[in-house]
């Protein structure tokens, strides 16, 4: 299916994805307790600053402050009637931000879906139908809001992220879709916290006849751990592989989240994703501008 | 005749000991269940098969922390565990068996994560513990309130998100404020807490799983 995404990924063969948004917005004073998502409304100039930061440090792709933008999660702030705002504020403000930096190549925006953090029946109490529901809700809202594509990040659950993708595709068929689950290396290979291996999704995936535009994964380790999840993909499918990483593992100090790994070091073992065979790079938890500029600089000297 | 009926009983014992593990390690709460209650129609005794059971949730413990288990096989086999455990509850406090120790959990203010901390809780009640489950978003006074009430041990507070971790150093100052450091234990853990943050903020214990959680509230209260 021709959409602008696999277009830019034949022309350009490898994608820049922008750095993290949690941890900037905390730098910015997001405060304790306090809801993420309702900044694209109460500061939305301080979240198109971040988007706009990414950009100039070449990502060719931004990501939506919309992580946590699911009702349910909305809910736990008493703000799930505010859902289609909440989403479509986050969409429009990637896009003010793209406006903002004109080049040859506009950016593409996908749209965050991250987990509602119910589990699913029989483990929890969540039924499909439900959790359908409200993602179905979250990305129409995104749609409306303009972004090119949705991404499914931070999922364990792999019946959850099918789910997401199953709403994306019933919003908008033609909608791109690139579904992310979080692993961590074990003595068997890497596992999500409910044990599926990156084999085992895509194997999930077309049995139950899911059709997504890319698959990946992002957060949970550093850039060293997530080469062997690269590379399972890469031995399973033909799809575009997504994949950022945290810039290494946080280290408290002060009672304050410290992510050691400098840009030039996160630069340098990212690339080795791309090397892998991802054809996006990018940065999760601890990522700042800083990084990507440097994997962006990295990246386009050895293309 | 005694002396056949003993036999017997005692052969059945140890089959049934071995299918009560087996059905609580593979989580099959029915199975479960109704070997518990016919282990009790032939008189066993509550606390014998609640050993069982919990020397069945060890090996769910030490396969988790092997990572040969993940979150669902964990969770199908707790909610066995507290399934059959309450068909023993009853039983249990009418002949005056106290569980081993008492552990106020919660996830911290600020922080609105759930399911590890469920999963703690859970391993500790399949270990003999009982639990006050406080959720998530948990404000520090709440924690000393619901340790006094209850007369708990342990203080288990989890944490999922940096922002949300001072809120572990703060439960401890209020603690020593109340005079309580020291009958009170605090345990912390979750995805970004580590063992030197645990020892900067002057926390007794710090685990990095559900099974190491375990271990470490019973070394607290020196339980072999």
């Amino acid at each position: 299916m021709a959409s602008r995404l696999t277009d830019l990924i034949a022309k350009k063969r490898l994608l820049i994805v922008d750095g993290a948004m949690g941890t900037m917005l905390q730098s910015a004073g997001l405060g304790l307790g306090e809801c993420p998502e309702l900044w694209n409304i109460e500061h939305a100039e301080r979240v198109q600053d971040i988007h706009e930061d990414y950009l100039k440090a070449g990502a060719d792709i931004i990501v939506t402050n919309t992580f946590g933008g699911s009702p349910k999660k909305l809910k736990m702030f008493g703000l799930q009637e505010r859902t289609q705002e909440i989403n479509r504020a986050g969409a429009e403000l990637a896009v003010k931000a793209r406006g903002a930096c004109s080049r040859s190549e506009p950016a593409l925006i996908f749209g965050s879906v991250g987990p509602t953090g119910e589990l699913l029946e029989p483990l929890g109490t969540a039924t499909p139908h439900s959790l359908l529901d409200q993602f179905t809700v979250q990305i129409r809202a995104l749609v409306e809001g303009g972004v090119d594509a949705i991404i499914v990040e931070t999922m364990i659950s792999p019946e959850e992220a099918i789910l997401a993708a199953r709403a994306a595709k019933s919003v908008l068929k033609s909608l791109p879709v690139i579904v992310n689950l979080t692993y961590e290396p074990t003595p068997q290979g890497p596992r999500t916290m409910m044990g599926t291996s990156p084999e085992r999704f895509v194997k999930m995936l077309a049995d139950q006849n899911v059709s997504v535009d890319g698959v990946g994964t992002n957060c949970g380790t550093g850039a060293d751990d997530m080469v062997s999840v690269v590379a399972a993909l890469r031995g399973c499918t033909r799809m575009p592989i997504v994949a950022y990483p945290n810039a290494g593992m946080p280290r408290m100090q002060d009672s304050v989240a410290v992510y050691d790994e400098a840009p030039d070091e996160f630069a340098e073992k990212t690339a080795k994703l791309a090397d892998a065979g991802a054809a996006m790079v990018g940065g999760c938890c601890g990522t700042t501008p800083e990084h990507i500029n440097q994997l962006s600089r990295r990246l386009s000297n050895v293309a | 005749m005694a002396q056949r009926r003993f036999q017997s009983v005692g052969r059945r014992q140890a089959l049934d000991e071995k299918r009560i593990k087996d059905s609580l390690i593979t989580g099959q709460q029915e199975q479960l269940c109704d070997l518990v209650r016919s282990a009790l129609d032939e008189g066993e005794s509550a606390k014998e098969v609640l050993d069982v059971m919990i020397a069945g949730m060890q090996v769910v413990g030490d396969r988790f922390q092997k990572k040969e288990f993940f979150i669902p096989e964990v969770l199908l086999a707790a909610r066995a565990m507290t399934s059959a455990t309450g068909l023993l509850k009853p039983i249990l406090a009418a002949s005056g068996v106290e569980p081993c120790g008492k552990v106020v959990i919660g996830t911290v203010l600020g922080d609105l994560h759930d399911i590890g901390k469920n999963i703690v809780g859970m391993m500790l009640e399949g270990n003999g513990f009982e639990v006050i489950n406080l959720g998530r978003d948990v404000a520090p006074e709440k924690f000393i309130e619901a340790a006094k009430e209850t007369g708990a041990e342990v203080i288990g507070l989890s944490s999922l998100i940096t922002t949300s971790m001072p809120q572990m150093r703060r439960t401890i100052e209020l603690l020593e404020a109340d005079g309580l450091k020291g009958s009170v234990s605090v345990m912390v853990g979750g995805a970004p807490v580590t063992q030197e943050f645990a020892n900067s903020i002057g926390a007794d214990g710090y685990a990095d799983d559900a099974t190491g959680a375990v271990q470490k509230v019973k070394e607290l209260l020196q339980i072999g």
